[in-house]
């Protein structure tokens, strides 16, 4: 059974502020894996150690200094990791949801797909469902408890935060994930040109005309 | 000049975080109330492989080096002092004398169940009469046949009283004196004649264990020499500039968490209609122990990075560790005035980590030793 987690990095709270005369984050320090990916991560884990032959591989759609987020993924056990280079915070929940069906129809559409179900990549917890949908999936399921839920294949789950316990890696782990080799594909080579176009995110005053 | 850290490090340091908070800071006043360090948090490190974190992998270890094994007892050190010096003394100075001189036997009968916490190491080189003169030993080691029979008293002796193994520096020919009449032993805990002493009962770091061990003609078989026979000054020297180093990642930890207690109380405290943080005299001592650990981090991860690069750092260890054991103890000293009549009270975090910072400038060589060690190797090597 092939699993595939999809995970995200957001800004770092605690050291970011919101700029009222722009009207957006000032982001500061790197960005970090937010509390419901580390329980998509932990569901992933308790997935492969109560089914037999499991791989597991983790999707993030960021940018090149997201790669340590992507890093912590293995870190938690998963054998692979995938990073999608693309602009994330420009794009719009579609486009998200079809290049991540798309790196998955390249990488080998998993049997199951476990993402957070609350605002996935800021998408308002539309992607998992967009996602299935774009990849002919028949079934959706919002989890609490990963281990009561029956992994049957084409499934999407969908992880609440704070629905596990998730573990702390060991150290053997961490050391190991820092240099294992991460799989890159580049988001313009995912969708042509046309393909790409999307819905604008505009600022109200152009809305307004 | 790169001084970012690996991705590998900034892990090791959130996952080291979170063990920190989830398991080590909330039993850190029981911890202090009761004078112990509860085995259940040892195992639980034990379990994520922190014991083994400055070793090779080849012995079960991390291969982190001692930039990770800092970033561990820095992080470490905000959750709670005992535990950070009870893993310290195991690894810095007890796994690491077997790891830095042993045979490779020694290293597998030893230090891999050291690295998997199966087993816990002391190092007992302290007596009565030999603290900083440690070179001035009674504990004596008498070869007779294949075997040595220990004799003497140590005492201050850090994890002592719950240790599998004992690293015991002995004269085992009083003549020679400390370079050439020392070795370094091997002693299982559970051998005929070994004695756990008084623990003593003390004013920080209360969980961490410390007692008086005694050796009553303890049979040591000659393959637990660790090195050469009459070289064991030289491996407790060794063992003692990682100590020095690693003891002020601690040191630096515990300056943050103090900063940090401090800051919380400056900014809900109101006196004369507005938090205290906004007085002058407060923001004067934050931006002294701020500029403090702009300071030790500097030096730590230099000397940290300097070793892991293969260099000699017996003088830079030195320095760190007489800057950032008095930085702590500036930095403690300002949060007690920063939280008031608060800060005298038992209840109060800022209370135990003013006890707990103290020792610091004692153990594993006084601050007047650092200087000396410091002052003798400018003089002999030259300033730069």
């Amino acid at each position: 059974m092939n699993v595939v987690a999809l995970i995200k990095a957001v800004p770092d709270l605690t050291q970011s502020r919101y700029s009222k005369s722009e009207m957006k984050l000032q982001e500061k320090g790197p960005r970090l894996m937010p509390p419901v990916s580390e329980n998509v991560l932990e569901a992933v884990r308790q997935i492969k150690e109560s089914n037999q032959n499991v791989s597991t591989r983790a999707l993030l759609l960021g940018n090149q200094a997201e790669d340590i987020v992507l890093r912590k993924a293995l870190a938690f056990g998963l054998d692979q990791a995938c990073l999608i280079l693309g602009d994330v915070d420009a794009y719009d929940p579609y486009l998200k949801s079809r290049l991540i069906a798309k790196a998955l129809e390249k990488l080998g559409v998993p049997d199951v797909l476990v993402v957070g179900s609350d605002s996935g990549f800021g998408s308002g917890g539309q992607l998992g469902i967009r996602v299935a949908e774009l990849l002919g999936f028949e079934d959706a399921e919002t989890v609490g408890d990963i281990a009561s839920a029956s992994p049957s294949v084409r499934k999407v789950f969908l992880v609440e935060q704070g629905a596990n316990q998730p573990r702390i890696p060991n150290i053997m782990a961490v050391m190991k994930a820092g240099s294992k080799e991460l799989l890159t594909l580049k988001a313009e080579e995912l969708l042509t040109g046309e393909e790409f176009k999307s819905v604008q995110i505009i600022s109200r005053e152009e809305w307004l005309g | 000049m790169d001084f970012t850290f690996t991705p590998e490090q900034q892990m090791l340091r959130e996952m080291v975080k979170k063990f920190t908070e989830k398991e080590a800071r909330p039993l850190a006043k029981k911890i202090d109330q009761e004078a112990k360090v509860p085995m259940e948090l040892w195992k639980k490190a034990a379990e994520l492989g922190l014991m083994g974190i400055a070793f090779p992998e080849n012995y079960g270890g991390a291969g982190a080096g001692e930039m990770g094994y800092c970033i561990m007892l820095e992080e470490l050190a905000q959750g709670d002092a005992s535990f950070t010096v009870m893993l310290g003394a195991h690894i810095s100075i007890g796994a690491m004398s077997i790891y830095l001189d042993g045979t490779e036997e020694q290293k597998q009968k030893y230090l891999t169940k050291m690295c998997s916490g199966e087993y816990i190491a002391a190092f007992a080189l302290t007596e009565a009469n030999a603290g900083s003169d440690a070179a001035n030993i009674e504990t004596n080691a008498a070869l007779k046949g294949d075997e040595y029979i220990l004799n003497g008293t140590k005492f201050y002796i850090t994890n002592g009283g719950i240790a599998d193994v004992v690293i015991v520096f002995a004269v085992t020919d009083k003549s020679l004196g400390a370079h050439g009449g020392v070795t370094a032993f091997i002693v299982e805990t559970k051998t005929p004649g070994f004695k756990v002493g008084k623990e003593l009962d003390k004013m920080g770091i209360r969980g961490s264990n410390t007692v008086e061990l005694i050796f009553e003609n303890v049979r040591i078989p000659k393959a637990n020499i660790i090195g050469k026979v009459g070289e064991g000054f030289k491996t407790a020297m060794k063992a003692l500039d990682r100590g020095r180093l690693s003891l002020s990642a601690g040191c630096l930890g515990g300056t943050k968490r103090a900063l940090e207690l401090s800051l919380n109380h400056a900014k809900q405290r109101i006196q004369f209609g507005k938090p205290i943080a906004e007085h002058q005299a407060i923001q004067w001592m934050i931006a002294d122990t701020t500029a403090d650990i702009f300071a030790m981090e500097s030096m730590v991860y230099r000397a940290a990075w300097a070793h892991d690069q293969g260099m000699r750092i017996t003088r830079e260890s030195a320095i760190v560790k007489m800057y950032c054991s008095e930085a702590l103890d500036r930095a403690v000293d300002r949060g007690v005035q920063i939280h008031g009549g608060m800060g005298f009270i038992r209840e109060c975090d800022i209370e135990r980590a003013y006890r707990d910072a103290r020792i610091n400038r004692i153990f594993e060589g006084t601050n007047e030793i650092q200087r000396l060690v410091i002052a003798r190797d400018v003089l002999t090597k030259g300033a730069y």
